[in-house]
């Protein structure tokens, strides 16, 4: 044998170690850097309760606006229970889900009822579900009648409608389009899966959940928890986290300077039925998308 | 060479496996979260999810949001055919409409002739009368029976009705609590007041509203439905010329066999109480479209009646309302003066009459009176025969009037006048004919001896004697007097319109002419119900007493012969009223009059004249006197306080004996006396009642007002009035004189006939009961004996309303409270009506039982378990003796806090707490003076045995029963 030979055969098998280490290294680095690379998708609840109005319109446009930044924001679910309010935050609503739906699906879970404006930002949602009993629909305006139009010395105008806006009979077909916007909202966002028919449908009725499923209102009924699987699904997620987006968008941590201690109240929890029915205690002139029913308490 | 390349193939090799070995944690990671399909690794790299997302996406731009237009406002130009009328506007059912909603209505109108009166309250078949059409816009509040059939009646006669409904006005209930605070509302939409009157046309408002959904069947709103041509269903002017109207908010009216449809909504218009479409009516008419019934009045507002054909529709509703005017409207008598629709009234007085200034007074009254309704009367001598007229006239001269006669045979009236009244030149005529043929007798028989003349005399007196008068009206209702009854005839021509109203007298027909008159304002009461009534007759009282038929109607200066034989009359007259005078009653000499001398403290405060006004303070427990000095007269005194002092005033004569006494208000009420005498010496007592507060006060006296009047008028016609006139009025005067001693009579009649003692019986049992035991309380109406004509009001029954006119007659009011106290009463129900009657003058003795008395509250309460009668004659009337008594329990009684020592003059102790610390304080208490009359009963009935209740009854009936009761 020569030397040559006998000290390859003994020789102390350092490159299999290091190659060892290393891979066990590399590996290690990977599985660290892994969850950076490919973080967890989650599957943001988004929640929509009581009336809409700047506020509660500010609090779900913010988590939207989250969820469109955020790369683990795979899919978005809103969980509905609100009897609707502000016509034109309505809309802001229902445009922002539209606009969110650019970037990820998008669905609606109405849990006890999401009448009129409520409703109005459902129909952006890509698919819609309920219960059997929830309240759906009250596709329909609210609006007060300003006072009558009179001139008055000590205050000068520009125009007749200056100090009122306008006339009644304004106002009342005012009120008019923005049902025919309402409606047409509705088509949009239905589409061909809309069955009942808009005449129909400005009754301003309130369904039950399977009502409305049979009127193509809603696409079926499902919990929530089936709704966050469907739209998981829509995803392609085999695996995910669902997170309330309320917590992501004003985290405790930034001490409330995103608003998470003004917010605090809002909190996702059980709902208050009476306050969700409660007769509307301060409506400023204006247009709403609102279900009350009168005297009901 | 080689080698290098091995090696540098090595070096990548090793480093391809270096990066794997890095990435394999990341891509066993998304293969967990993402799956292991291609195109899920592939997605490592890109987003495949937002790619999904964005395919799905609608967009919303607004495109399909309808316009909501104005509609336009279709050309109309309203060509009115001007007439004159009023419409009746009904206000007094809560109609919930301002008047300022149906302007355009009201302009239509106007520019037709007519306008809007309101019908406000009243009798609503009075104010039909004057009217062409009622109008009944949402009321809230039902129609009673009576006005459903003046609306019937109306409608039968030829009026127009026209019934509006509207959904959004309803009613709306408050619940109330116990305490008569609104807890709770409630909307009352389908309980709809004007089915009352639509009912009776086969017409039914439906409590909902009319509601279209499609963008062309409403207009700008669901629940304003769009009526087009091909909705409309009848065929008559109301819709002539309607293309496409506008209804805001409509009631669905449901149409009857009798009525007719007129036009609805189309198949897209749905009923809110079924949500079903269709066949759903929104204006329809009735008998034989005079009625018209609409179930919308917002169409009316502005600016919706500017929509489409809405303008037109309003024009043809004013059309419809006065189209009445035109048509044959049936008119009774009652309806008078307003078939007198058209042209001028002629007045006509029946007869030859020289009208004098007397006359000129009524005519102008008349003329008045017509033009306050819009009307205008003209006299005339002879009647044109185109207008129409109105006969003014006594029986004995329309004996005379041809065209009178004929009217009345041809409603079967007939004037029988057997001897012939004489006027006064008549009766002249014939008294001198006499005269002439006595004296002719005379001397044709100055040869004949004396018995001869007294057999002629006598002879002659019998044959004035003879003939029988007979004065009567022939009526197709029987045979009247003329004497006492008034004809008032209605007659109709060709629409021209003639009333006839004759009387026995000047004053009867005057009378029944001032009954016309009370009609004309439409708001008038039915000034002809003692009267016989037909459609065109009416037979009424003239309200003059012992009325002759007189033979002219003298309207001013009179003639002499006239003046003779009414000097003749007056002197018969002033006979007769003497003659009454004399047998007058005397005032009753026992008749207790109050003594100044009883007062006291009395504070003499000076003297008081005519015209002036005096003040004082009253300290507690004052009277204070003010002495009258000056002329005597007739005076009205009015004595005013603050709110602390009850005024009490009284007049005590110079001998100080009081003559008349005032106390009908409470604290703060003023207190008066009108036309009564004040003489030098005379005295006006003031205190406050109780006389247990201090306050200010003032008193003034003027001359009576009316004494003043009659007193001018007395004078006036002592200086300018001619002799004749002045015999006239003496003869009124006697008049009056005679009637009233005849009232005298026959009160005294009637009082003589009334042998029963007339009891009111107030159970009064408001309030809290005090004892442990509702049946305690007993049936005090069973305690009565039959001897006695006994009224009960039951205060729980609360079904009818106490008046004044329920105490007429009543001469002891027992007022029972038993158990029950009612520590606040309120004074202006019961209670003050009760104590109203007591002291306004009515000689009403009022009795009150129980364990607290309603006038002393509140007052404190002590336990009651024995009582102590004394010795007193009103004792013995109840059926006790002096001595303490148990009673059946214990009772919470009222504590009068009055003694034996603390009585005045006029109070008597009956009977009083037996023991303890109010020992000797009044329990039962006599109150009489020359006001009042009161017992004061202080426990209930049941706190004695039940066999001396009735006893106890009893005796206080019989003890204030007047002798012969």
């Amino acid at each position: 044998m020569s030397q040559e030979n006998i000290r390859t055969r003994f020789s102390f098998p350092w490159q299999t170690i290091i190659l060892i280490l290393l891979s066990g290294g590399i590996l290690y680095a990977g599985f660290y850097y892994a969850s950076e690379i490919v973080p967890a998708p989650k599957v943001g609840i988004v929640r929509l309760e009581y009336d809409i109005s700047s506020f509660s319109t500010y609090i779900v446009t913010e988590q939207l606006a989250y969820a469109r930044e955020s790369d683990d924001i795979d899919a978005v679910v809103l969980v509905i229970n609100s009897p609707g309010g502000s016509a034109s935050y309505s809309e802001e609503l229902y445009l922002d889900v539209l606009n969110t739906r650019d970037t990820l699906p998008v669905l609606a879970s109405i849990d006890l009822v999401a009448a009129s404006g409520a409703y109005y930002m459902a129909v952006g949602a890509q698919e819609i579900y309920a219960k059997p009993t929830s309240f759906v629909g009250s596709v329909g305006v609210i609006a007060s009648f300003g006072g009558p139009v009179f001139i008055d010395d000590s205050i000068l105008t520009t125009g007749p409608y200056k100090l009122f806006g306008g006339t009644e009979t304004g106002t009342v077909r005012q009120v008019e389009m923005a049902k025919y916007t309402f409606l047409d909202a509705v088509a949009v966002g239905r589409g061909d899966r809309l069955i009942i028919s808009t005449d129909e449908l400005s009754r301003a009725e309130v369904y039950s959940g399977i009502q409305a499923q049979r009127h193509g209102m809603i696409d079926g009924l499902k919990s929530t928890d089936e709704v966050v699987q469907l739209a998981a699904q829509y995803a392609g997620l085999n695996n995910y986290e669902v997170v309330d987006l309320f917590d992501l968008t004003f985290p405790v941590e930034d001490g409330g300077e995103n608003g998470a201690t003004l917010f605090a109240r809002y909190q996702a929890g059980p709902i208050d039925a009476n306050r969700l029915w409660a007769f509307p205690t301060d409506l400023p002139p204006g247009l709403y998308y609102r279900h009350y029913e009168s005297f009901s308490n | 060479m080689l080698r290098n390349i091995i090696n540098r193939i090595g070096i990548v090799l090793f480093l391809l496996i270096v990066v794997g070995l890095a990435l394999t944690p990341s891509v066993l990671r998304y293969v967990y979260y993402h799956g292991f399909l291609p195109n899920n690794i592939l997605a490592i790299f890109s987003d495949p999810v937002r790619e999904y997302a964005s395919d799905e996406i609608p967009e919303y731009t607004g495109e399909g949001v309808v316009d909501v237009d104005m509609p336009p406002r279709n050309e109309f130009i309203d060509n009115p055919t001007v007439g004159e009328g009023v419409i009746l506007l009904d206000m007094a059912h809560g109609n919930n409409f301002r008047l300022s909603e149906i302007g355009s209505l009201d302009a239509r109108l106007a520019a037709r002739g007519y306008d809007f009166i309101h019908y406000e309250s009243g009798d609503l078949s009075r104010q039909l009368r004057g009217v062409d059409a009622f109008v009944v816009i949402a009321p809230l509040n039902n129609y009673s029976e009576k006005e459903i059939a003046a609306v019937t009646d109306f409608v039968d006669d030829g009026g127009r009705l026209l019934l509006m409904g509207d959904p959004t006005r309803f009613t709306v209930e408050f619940i109330e609590d116990d305490f008569g605070f609104i807890v709770d509302f409630e909307f009352v939409t389908n309980e709809l007041a004007l089915n009352d009157l639509a009912n009776e046309y086969d017409i039914a408002f439906q409590g909902d509203y009319l509601y279209n959904l499609t963008n062309s069947g409403n207009e700008s709103n669901f629940r304003n439905i769009v009526i087009t041509s091909t909705h409309i269903m009848g065929d008559n002017a109301l819709v002539d010329g309607l293309d496409t109207v506008v209804l805001y908010g409509a009631h669905s009216i449901e149409v009857g066999a009798n009525a007719t449809a007129v036009f609805g909504g189309g198949s897209n218009t749905y009923s809110s109480a079924t949500d079903r479409a269709g066949g759903l009516t929104v204006a329809a008419m009735s008998a034989n479209e005079q009625v018209l019934a609409m179930g919308d009045l917002t169409f009316l507002d502005e600016p919706y009646f500017t929509s489409l054909d809405n303008e037109r529709l309003i024009a043809q509703v004013a059309d419809f309302l006065t189209a009445g005017a035109t048509t044959d409207r049936a008119y009774e008598l009652t309806d008078f003066p307003y078939f007198f629709e058209n042209g001028t009234i002629e007045l006509n007085y029946v007869g030859e009459v020289d009208l004098g200034p007397d006359a000129f007074d009524d005519i102008i009254r008349l003329q008045n009176n017509f033009g306050a309704v819009g009307q205008t009367l003209q006299v005339t001598g002879d009647p044109s025969g185109e207008n129409n007229v109105l006969h003014l006239g006594l029986y004995n001269q329309a004996l005379t009037d041809e065209a009178v006669l004929d009217i009345l045979a041809e409603a079967g009236l007939e004037l029988i006048i057997d001897p012939p009244v004489l006027t006064a030149d008549e009766l002249k005529a014939q008294q001198e004919a006499e005269e002439a043929a006595a004296e002719e007798a005379e001397e044709e028989n100055t040869d004949s001896d004396a018995e001869d003349e007294e057999s002629e005399g006598v002879e002659l007196e019998i044959e004035e004697e003879e003939p029988e008068v007979v004065q009567l009206i022939a009526s197709p209702m029987g045979n009247i007097e003329m004497a006492g009854t008034a004809v008032v005839l209605l007659h109709e021509t060709d629409g021209r319109y003639e009333v006839i109203v004759l009387a026995s007298s000047k004053e009867g027909m005057e009378n029944t002419v001032d009954r016309l008159l009370d009609l004309m304002p439409l708001d008038a009461d039915y000034s002809l119900e003692d009267c016989l009534t037909s459609t065109t007759i009416a037979l009424c009282p003239t309200d003059v007493s012992d009325e002759p038929v007189e033979a002219e109607l003298i309207t001013g200066t009179e003639p002499e012969q006239q003046d003779d034989d009414q000097d003749d009359s007056d002197e018969e007259n002033n006979d007769e009223s003497a003659g009454e005078e004399i047998d007058e009653p005397e005032p009753e000499e026992d008749i207790y009059r109050p003594s100044i001398d009883d007062l006291e403290p009395i504070i003499d405060q000076g003297t008081i004249g005519a015209g002036e006004e005096v003040a004082g303070t009253f300290a507690v427990g004052e009277f204070h006197a003010w002495v009258y000095s000056g002329d005597e007269i007739t005076a009205d005194i009015l004595a005013t306080s603050g709110t602390e002092i009850d005024m009490v005033l009284e007049i005590y004569d110079a001998e100080g004996l009081g003559t008349e006494y005032a106390d009908s208000g409470f604290s703060g009420d003023p207190e008066s006396l009108n036309g009564i005498v004040l003489a030098e010496g005379y005295t006006i007592v003031v205190n406050d009642f109780g006389l247990d507060n201090e306050g200010d006060y003032a008193i003034s006296v003027s001359i009576s007002e009316e004494t003043a009047d009659e007193s001018g008028e007395s004078e006036d016609s002592v200086e300018e009035v001619p002799a004749d006139e002045e015999s006239a009025e003496e003869e009124e005067t006697n008049e009056e004189v005679a009637d009233e001693g005849e009232e005298t009579i026959d009160e005294g009649e009637e009082e003589s006939d009334d042998s029963t003692y007339d009891i009111f019986l107030y159970i009064d049992n408001n309030g809290d009961f005090l004892g442990a035991d509702q049946s305690e309380t007993i049936d005090v109406a069973s305690l009565f004996d039959e001897s006695v004509s006994l009224t009960v009001w039951d205060a729980s029954t609360g079904n009818n309303e106490l008046t004044l006119e329920d105490l007429d007659g009543i001469e002891l009011i027992i007022w029972y409270s038993g158990e029950y106290r009612e520590e606040d009463l309120d004074f202006e129900d019961e209670a003050n009506l009760l104590l109203e009657s007591i002291f306004f003058g009515n000689d009403i003795t009022l009795v009150t039982i129980g364990s607290t008395s309603p006038m002393l509250e509140p007052a404190e309460l002590v336990a009651l378990e024995s009582i102590e009668f004394l010795d007193t004659d009103f004792t013995s009337a109840l059926g006790f003796t002096a001595g303490e008594i148990a009673l059946e329990g214990s009772y919470e009684t009222t504590l009068f806090e009055l003694t034996a020592e603390d009585t005045i003059e006029g109070q008597e102790l009956v009977a009083v707490r037996p023991d303890g610390d109010n020992a000797g304080d009044a329990q039962i208490l006599l109150v009489s003076d020359e006001f009042v009359n009161i017992l004061f009963f202080g426990l209930p009935l049941n706190a004695f045995a039940t066999e001396d209740q009735a006893n106890i009854i009893m005796g206080i009936v019989d003890w204030f029963a007047p002798a012969g009761e």
